[in-house]
């Protein structure tokens, strides 16, 4: 301070006495300068820039559509005993799939098997054993060359239980049109054109995709008081669906569930029809009927869809209760089914005598008697969830099929489960790739969104598994291809719905600069002007100590 | 009804179109109201049904718009979706309010007749969790981790999905809770992410706010119809005050939309075209604005069961199961 004024230093700067005085001002402008430019900025960029893991975006982005392009799952054959080859080189892609053809010559017991057996199950039930023995997942076409079962079946392909195929005719020659209509079964379609139409109800049969399914078995008594049904669901369960969920744990993971619900009542106002004396319910109410117990279904717990499988024991005012179809005459099944939701079976329960139409109070006046017990017959209730349980899968549910061998000993034939695995495997690929590719386009456009490591290594994740299924996928390894694009869905999912990719959680980036800039730039300004300053009188200095 | 005299508008000349529309007016309610389905509707391809209800507002004051979410959750609940379908988000609990003069009711009209409120009411979002972000992480499914099912929208490609809001709106955005507000922007790119993730086949949108079209403006994705209260630059009004209430009760444009509801049946063949009708002007005082364009099926061609309730699409089951086949072996 004191007379020193600094506006006359600067001016009469050429003088040494007045050059030392405001040197230690130009270290600390300096340091500013220093702390603001080294420590300072890289601080504040490096604590405000959003966190985004790299992501192999352009896999994300195509691998759609190359699944579209040029995803063929193949399906190896083999055809055994024949005496020619089909024409082309070997393969033939049909919608989404690609057979490729093998040819050999019967080995000597299946010789034996084919040759020596009493009739075709017979020699069914010995391929499936050799199957089981060998682990052999291939799809083989026998020629068949015997004139008994010639007479018996007529000339034509006829699946096995498993996956052996029969070809009965009288030379071992490829008819290509039964071959190709063949094909079109073992990829579940009737005509090719079935494939691409997704509107009707028939398609709508096949469950959503989802990493597993819960089924639960529902026994509803509406009047217990009057007749108590109970069910010995454990053994019902046991014995049948549990073999059928075995077999189709290749194809996905099943939970059972059961319960009794009491005082429950279907949405149905049936009819009496005087002539018969049965209470029927017309087809337009079937729509409905579920809506009131269906709030009684749903798990708190699992997020899994469920597949419900109700049996409804009509109660005794109502008795007998029957379904009619949409032509007014009494449906034999006396079920129905909701596609994805599961299915309905109104079971008749036999009434105690001459309690139809007793008051209450005069059963209660019996003392411990005043209800009657009846046990639901589980082979009754499992014929129906067992059919239905099919064709909630999207499988036939007719018992009696042209061209398939009658079911022995099991519900699933070995090369349906096969067909509802690639169909799963199909729809686990396209919906990953699908979910990668949208995930993939929102980060790609909304630059603040935080990509966080979770996320990232779940994309990378799915993206490696799902190139993997791909290849297992084309060489017909459907174990391999599905366990991959299982893994690449989950994945697929937890990545996409992960609470940080929310954009209302982040500041945009304009509004981040409406920020910074008020509180940065009175602080910036006179730093960098100082500097300037400093570098003014640094050239100076230097071009003295030149001069001197 | 308008399906049984369509074919004959075709017929006639432009200049009597309007005469044939004064008709169609008188005749209607003759031509409808058999029982059966008319062959006429298009096929839906949806299997479940889903509804989102939301009251955006809190304080004493905003009592209709309770009242008004109630009332469709009502609705909707009587046409057949279960609870377990429906998120209903409520910003304020009028029931338990110290000025509520009856507690534990919430009623939507002067007379008193319908407690909207009842004794089996399911909120899965209430109070200070009704927020957009919370929205926002509903319709796109990414919630936390913890989340129990009841507050998931876990609907898939076969869902149809009813969206009610209300609560006070400006030009382009929805308030909600008088803190934060959710922008039609966001909206839109909110059901575009459900659109690409599969998470429903077709929305229908209705949305009773001040400026409501606003609302529905930036929708981009496909297969969404939507219906608001009133067009940009108009006010929704409110229908009419309870005194021993005290509050305004239920806004015009929902109570005449219950007035169509309370109609319908669970096998009724009323179409969404009627339902848009609902409101005219002179009723409604604000204008009702719909969005079709982006909707594929004709509103007058879809039952209205399609979204306010839930008729299942059914398959009779033909065979059982041949069980002694199993046996055998």
């Amino acid at each position: 301070m004191g007379d020193q004024d600094p506006g006359e230093s600067s001016s009469s700067a050429n003088t040494t006495e007045v050059e030392e005085a405001p040197s230690w001002t130009r270290w600390t402008a300096s340091s500013y300068a220093v702390v603001m430019l080294l420590l300072g900025i890289p601080l504040w960029w490096k604590t405000t820039t959003v966190q985004r893991v790299p992501l192999p975006y352009y896999d994300m982005l195509t691998l759609h559509n190359q699944f579209q392009n040029e995803l063929l799952i193949g399906i190896p054959i083999q055809f055994k005993g024949f005496s020619g080859v089909l024409e082309g080189d070997g393969y033939q892609n049909v919608s989404g799939y690609s057979f490729k053809f093998t040819y050999s010559v019967m080995s000597a017991t299946e010789m034996d098997l084919v040759y020596k057996s009493t009739d075709l199950y017979h020699i069914d039930r010995q391929m499936c054993a050799m199957e089981s023995q060998t682990h052999n997942e291939l799809l083989k076409i026998y020629y068949v060359g015997r004139a008994d079962l010639l007479k018996e079946y007529g000339q034509q392909v006829i699946l096995g239980n498993c996956r052996s195929i029969y070809y009965i005719g009288n030379k071992s020659q490829i008819d290509r049109k039964r071959i190709d209509k063949l094909l079109l079964k073992l990829i579940g379609a009737t005509s090719e054109l079935q494939v691409q139409d997704s509107s009707n109800v028939k398609d709508s049969l096949q469950l959503p995709l989802s990493a597993g399914y819960d089924i639960l078995l529902s026994l509803l008594v509406p009047e217990p008081e009057t007749l108590e049904s109970t069910w010995e669901i454990q053994r019902g369960v046991k014995d049948y669906l549990d073999p059928m969920v075995k077999k189709l744990s290749r194809f996905a993971e099943f939970t059972v569930r059961s319960q009794v619900l009491y005082y429950v009542k279907l949405n149905v106002m049936p009819r009496l029809n005087p002539r018969t004396g049965i209470y029927e319910i017309p087809n337009e109410q079937l729509p409905l009927v579920i809506n009131p117990v269906e709030s009684k279904l749903s798990s708190f717990v699992s997020q899994n869809p469920a597949l419900n499988f109700l049996t409804y024991t009509a109660p005794c005012d109502k008795y007998p209760l029957q379904i009619l179809d949409d032509t007014g005459s009494g449906l034999v099944t006396n079920a129905f089914l909701v596609p994805q939701w599961g299915g309905i079976f109104i079971y008749n329960a036999p009434c105690p005598q001459g309690q139809k139409n007793e008051s209450l109070a005069s059963q209660e006046s019996e003392g411990n008697e005043w209800n009657a017990k009846h046990e639901v017959s589980m082979e009754q209730v499992m014929a129906v969830v067992l059919n239905q349980f099919r064709s909630l899968i999207g499988l036939s549910d007719k018992t009696k099929e042209d061209g398939v061998l009658d079911f022995r000993g099991s519900t699933l034939r070995d090369w349906e489960v096969d067909l509802l695995v690639r169909r799963r495997l199909r729809s686990l690929l396209f919906t990953s790739a699908n979910t990668l590719q949208s995930l993939g386009n929102l980060l790609d456009q909304i630059t603040n969104i935080v990509v966080t490591e979770k996320v990232g290594w779940e994309v990378e994740k799915s993206v490696q598994l799902l190139k993997e299924a791909y290849e297992y996928a084309s060489k017909g390894n459907l174990a391999d291809g599905q366990a991959y694009a299982l893994e690449a869905f989950k994945s697929s999912e937890i990545a996409f719905h992960h609470p940080t990719n929310l954009a209302q959680l982040y500041f945009p980036d304009d509004q981040k600069y409406a920020i910074y800039i008020p509180l940065f730039l009175p602080v910036g300004i006179p730093v960098l002007l100082s500097l300037r300053i400093i570098f003014a009188a640094m050239k100076k200095g230097s071009n003295k100590v030149k001069a001197d | 009804m308008n399906n049984c005299v369509s074919h004959i508008l075709w017929k006639m000349s432009l200049n009597t179109v309007l005469l044939a529309g004064v008709i169609t007016l008188l005749v209607g309610s003759g031509c409808s109201g058999q029982g059966t389905i008319p062959k006429e509707f298009t096929q839906s391809n949806h299997t479940n049904n889903w509804a989102v209800l939301v009251d955006t507002s809190r304080f004493w004051f905003n009592y209709r718009h309770v009242a008004n979410v109630l009332s469709i959750y009502r609705s909707v609940k009587r046409l057949g979706i279960p609870d377990s379908q429906i998120i209903l988000m409520v910003a304020d609990d009028m029931a338990c309010n110290p000025r509520n003069p009856t507690p534990a009711t919430v009623f939507n009209n002067a007379n008193q007749n319908i407690d909207v409120y009842g004794d089996d009411v399911e909120v899965d979002y209430r109070g200070y969790e009704v927020t957009v972000e919370n929205f926002v992480r509903l319709l796109t499914g990414r919630v936390a981790a913890g989340t129990p099912r009841s507050k998931r929208l876990l609907s898939d490609e076969r869902s149809n999905i009813l969206i009610y809001m209300t609560g006070h709106g400006g030009d382009g955005f929805l308030k909600f809770q008088d803190s934060e507000e959710i922008t039609n922007v966001e909206l839109a790119d909110a059901f575009e992410q459900m659109w690409q993730k599969k998470k429903y086949n077709e929305i229908f949108f209705m949305v009773d706010t001040c400026q409501a079209a606003s609302m529905y403006e930036k929708f981009y994705s496909p297969n969404i119809l939507a219906v608001a209260s009133s067009l940009v630059g108009e006010d929704s009004l409110s229908h009419h005050v309870d005194s021993s209430i005290g509050v305004y009760i239920i806004d015009r444009y929902t109570y005449y939309a219950l007035e169509f509801l309370e109609t319908v049946r669970p096998d009724s063949s009323k179409t969404m075209g009627q339902f848009l009708k609902v409101c005219p002007k002179w009723a409604c005082i604000s204008t009702v604005g719909v969005r079709r364009d982006l909707f594929r099926r004709d509103p007058d061609k879809v039952r209205i069961t399609d979204f306010f309730g839930s008729v299942r699409k059914i398959q009779t089951t033909t065979n059982v199961f041949n069980i002694t086949n199993l046996v055998s072996i």
